[in-house]
């Protein structure tokens, strides 16, 4: 049986570097994802990741079982991002730096799918992926919080320390925003239903 | 997915269908990839953590043990000062400060027991008095003398001052 997070957690902190390790192992991706997708620079994203780690297993006596673990550990990420970019005042950079650098780009996704509709969900990842870059940076972060890591809109309240009526504003102008500049990229009714737009592909 | 997929969710958000363009888009951002980290990183985070974690633990036994020897250091050298220098000065200070506190305490008690006792003597002497009735009407009828001498005084005075007016 899968331990929890809290049972991971409870053992990381009674000194079991194995149960630090898979907490690691289970909120990696998540951490570089939102780290990365807030500085748009994978490789810093990484490092602040790592650093996210450290500062949360030296407070993980804080770590409240109650609460989920992800939005915890989330919160420490959004932190440690939040105060290198307030130290360091960053310029941001493209997605397409990010795939210089070994972004993955988007998944092969559903495997049994055909390769017309396996086409569409790639060039679709790509134009979302750019539209998300283009976003304001609190619309990216309750974007990437609740559509890849499934926070409900009052975790992300906590996270961010803020209303939840305006996280759910965010979240409604953001996918607004998103909408408007897939349109622009020519996904709207205008290319309906017959060819995806091409213009951007890569 | 189809475009159709991305076309009924942007007819949600066009006609305000929150619900399902909420749902249409969490579909779609399936599509979106997350940034995976690269191979060695969860080796990585998770050792650099760990000693992380562990140095921090060391830093807080160093200091709690810093704290605690610099008390008992603090402390000896304190007590072996006092022995040294202070002790019989403070010896004959407190001494002096404990007799010298006993006695003032008792001066002050002796004072006011002395006071106490003279106050109650002549209220005693006065009561007596007061409480036969030959000197109770002496004291009264001395009383009315000076009453009506006081007033002949007052009118005397005033008869002289309209004298002199006029």
């Amino acid at each position: 049986m899968t331990p929890s997070d809290a049972e991971l957690a409870r053992e990381a902190l009674a000194g079991s570097q194995a149960a630090c390790g898979a907490l690691v192992a289970r909120y990696a991706t998540a951490a570089v994802n939102l780290a990365a997708r807030l500085v748009n620079d994978r490789a810093r994203g990484e490092d602040l990741a790592q650093e996210a780690f450290a500062r949360a297993f030296a407070r993980l006596a804080s770590y409240d079982p109650q609460r989920r673990f992800a939005a915890w550990f989330l919160q420490i990420v959004r932190n440690v991002t939040i105060d290198h970019l307030r130290r360091n005042r960053l310029s941001t950079v493209s997605l397409s730096q990010l795939e210089d650098a070994g972004y993955a780009g988007p998944p092969s996704g559903a495997a049994d799918a055909s390769p017309y509709r396996q086409a569409v969900r790639e060039q679709l990842g790509r134009a979302l992926d750019r539209a998300l870059q283009r976003l304001r940076p609190e619309y990216r972060e309750v974007v990437v919080l609740h559509y890849h890591e499934g926070l409900t809109n009052l975790e992300i309240a906590e996270i961010l320390a803020l209303p939840t009526g305006t996280v759910k504003t965010h979240l409604h102008r953001a996918r607004k925003e998103l909408a408007s500049m897939l349109v622009e990229e020519g996904w709207g009714p205008s290319a309906s239903g017959c060819e995806t737009p091409t213009e951007h592909d890569s | 997915m189809e475009p159709k997929d991305v076309e009924r969710w942007l007819a949600s958000e066009e006609g305000g269908d929150e619900h399902g363009a909420e749902s249409a888009f969490t579909r779609l951002f399936g599509a979106v990839p997350r940034i995976e980290p690269l191979p060695g990183f969860t080796e990585r985070a998770s050792t650099a953590a760990w000693r992380s974690r562990l140095r921090r633990r060391m830093i807080a036994r160093a200091s709690r043990a810093a704290a605690v020897l610099a008390v008992v250091l603090g402390g000896g050298a304190a007590s072996w000062l006092l022995l040294r220098y202070a002790w019989p000065w403070l010896l004959t200070s407190g001494a002096a400060m404990v007799s010298g506190s006993l006695v003032g305490i008792v001066a002050g008690a002796v004072a006011g027991l002395e006071w106490w006792a003279a106050g109650a003597r002549v209220a005693a002497t006065m009561g007596e008095t007061l409480s036969h009735p030959e000197t109770a009407g002496a004291l009264l009828a001395t009383e009315v003398v000076g009453a009506i001498a006081l007033y002949a005084l007052h009118q005397l005075t005033r008869t002289t001052r309209t004298n002199g007016t006029q």
